[in-house]
């Protein structure tokens, strides 16, 4: 097998993915490497596929503790360099919450779905960066995690198809017979629900990102926080500010819900026109 | 910051596999943003036999940003200049993705090579000519790739040389060096028989 073939290896920076983070078409990247390869002010594709996105998903935690469990020298490694690139830079990547008890974890166990709570079977990951099944992905309303209820933007998720490979090779018997509980079929996924916003396509703010579903740059009205000290600010979208959204910023910013918010004006005359 | 740890992984990606890609690079006195890319000119093309050279400049933001490349060997191609070796390639311009390398890229020139885009031009004057005159287009991108691309073997200007000394002249051992592609015996055969 090629170095570049290398299971979770990250097509950006050819080195295994460090926090990875699952785009809806389904490819795995480096948080950081998403991070650099968006476009700051308009539209930005999937280095692989090539699918237009404007959302950068958040870290999925179990396929963090999953490099992690099988490994754990590289990951490791991996975890020093980017820590001393973030420290230069003064910018940090999501914290995530360590394993509870890591004696009884094993990559298996760390797989299951969030909703069924079974082993995943066609694993998608939410922008929240929730796992589950596609099968169990359908959602009421749509375009909403099942799991923490977040708005998911977008088309419905496509499956990771190397964690599902991986998934095939390691773990075969159990694969296939949830494969088979689950069917073949496809699934009618979604009608794509607008975000709340109906002016989302008039403003653009170039160059920030909403700490909320990670949006970059923001379209439509920008909320930002007068209480946050970090450097880097905390931003929201429309979409994000109406739904009370309160999660710690992308790069780890420490916002609560106390922190004031403020409506912040573009006067550009840009449009920006997208279709999914 | 140039992404050094990813460009190492490539080039050693590239030395790897370079007698079955047909595609090497070397790097410039251990510069990293400055390389010598060479392709094999494809088979069954006027390039064939050809070895092609092309620069390649890393900007710092790569892979975020394409890499800059040009042909330094001189070719006879409709999307690359025959003036200053420059290419017209959508990757190599809006259609980068840094999920590309500096392989796929140069895999992308061979494969420009095999095909070329007449309509979407770098050089006009030689797309007019592969859309107007094909046969002429071979007879030229033959004799380019003689003259310029090929290592060891006799430069087309001895071999204009030799022609002259058996007694042809010189415009016409040209004209007949050029209709065969720089090949010197079919060229002789043809003074001779014509
Ligand atoms: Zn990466
Ligand atoms: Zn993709
Ligand atoms: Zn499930
Ligand atoms: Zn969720
Ligand atoms: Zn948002
Ligand atoms: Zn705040």
């Amino acid at each position: 097998m090629t170095e570049e073939g290398k299971p979770f290896n990250c097509p950006i920076c050819l080195d295994l993915a460090y926090k990875p983070v699952v785009q809806g078409c389904g490819h795995m990247f480096c948080f950081w490497c998403v991070h650099r390869s968006m476009n700051t002010s308009t539209v930005s594709h999937c280095p692989v596929c090539q699918k237009a996105y404007i959302h950068q998903p958040r870290v999925a935690p179990q396929l963090h503790h999953l490099l992690q469990l099988i490994y754990p020298r590289e990951y490791e490694s991996r975890a020093l360099e980017v820590a001393a690139e973030e420290s230069d830079q003064n910018l940090y990547s999501p914290a995530i919450e360590p394993l509870s008890s890591s004696s009884s974890r094993s990559p298996k166990t760390t797989l299951n779905c969030n909703v069924c709570k079974k082993l995943l079977c066609k694993p998608v990951a939410m922008n929240c960066g929730h796992l589950m099944c596609q099968s169990c992905a359908v959602s009421s309303p749509s375009n909403t995690c099942r799991v923490c209820g977040v708005y998911h933007p977008g088309p419905f998720p496509l499956v990771c198809v190397e964690l599902e490979q991986y998934m095939e090779r390691e773990f075969a018997r159990d694969h296939k017979l949830r494969k088979d509980e689950v069917g073949r079929g496809a699934f009618a996924g979604w009608i794509v629900q607008p975000a709340d916003d109906p002016d989302n396509n008039s403003t653009v703010h170039s160059n920030v990102g909403c700490d909320g579903c990670g949006m970059m740059p923001i379209l439509g009205k920008r909320f930002h926080c007068l209480d946050c000290p970090e450097s880097c600010g905390y931003d929201l979208c429309q979409t994000c500010y109406n739904r009370g959204v309160n999660l710690p910023g992308r790069f780890n910013q420490c916002h609560t819900p106390r922190h004031r918010m403020e409506e912040r004006s573009l006067r550009s005359p840009w449009i920006f026109v997208w279709a999914w | 910051m140039l992404d050094v740890s990813r460009v190492q992984k490539e080039l050693v990606e590239i030395k790897r596999d370079e007698k079955l890609s047909g595609v090497s690079i070397e790097i410039s006195e251990g510069d990293l943003t400055r390389m010598r890319g060479t392709i094999g000119g494809p088979h069954g093309t006027p390039y064939e036999g050809g070895v092609f050279i092309v620069d390649i400049q890393l900007p710092s933001a790569y892979p975020f940003e394409p890499p800059k490349m040009q042909f330094v060997t001189k070719v006879w191609h409709p999307n690359i200049s025959s003036q200053n070796g420059a290419i017209c390639l959508d990757i190599l311009k809006d259609q980068w993705s840094p999920a590309l390398t500096l392989k796929t890229a140069l895999l992308s020139l061979q494969a420009l090579l095999s095909t070329p885009e007449p309509d979407d031009p770098q050089d006009a004057v030689v797309a007019q000519q592969y859309l107007r005159d094909y046969a002429t287009f071979m007879g030229t991108a033959r004799y380019w790739t003689e003259s310029f691309a090929k290592r060891g073997a006799l430069g087309i200007k001895e071999k204009l040389v030799k022609l002259v000394e058996m007694g042809f002249s010189e415009d016409t051992a040209r004209v007949a060096l050029e209709n065969c592609g720089g090949d010197e015996n079919a060229a002789l055969e043809k003074l001779c028989g014509g």
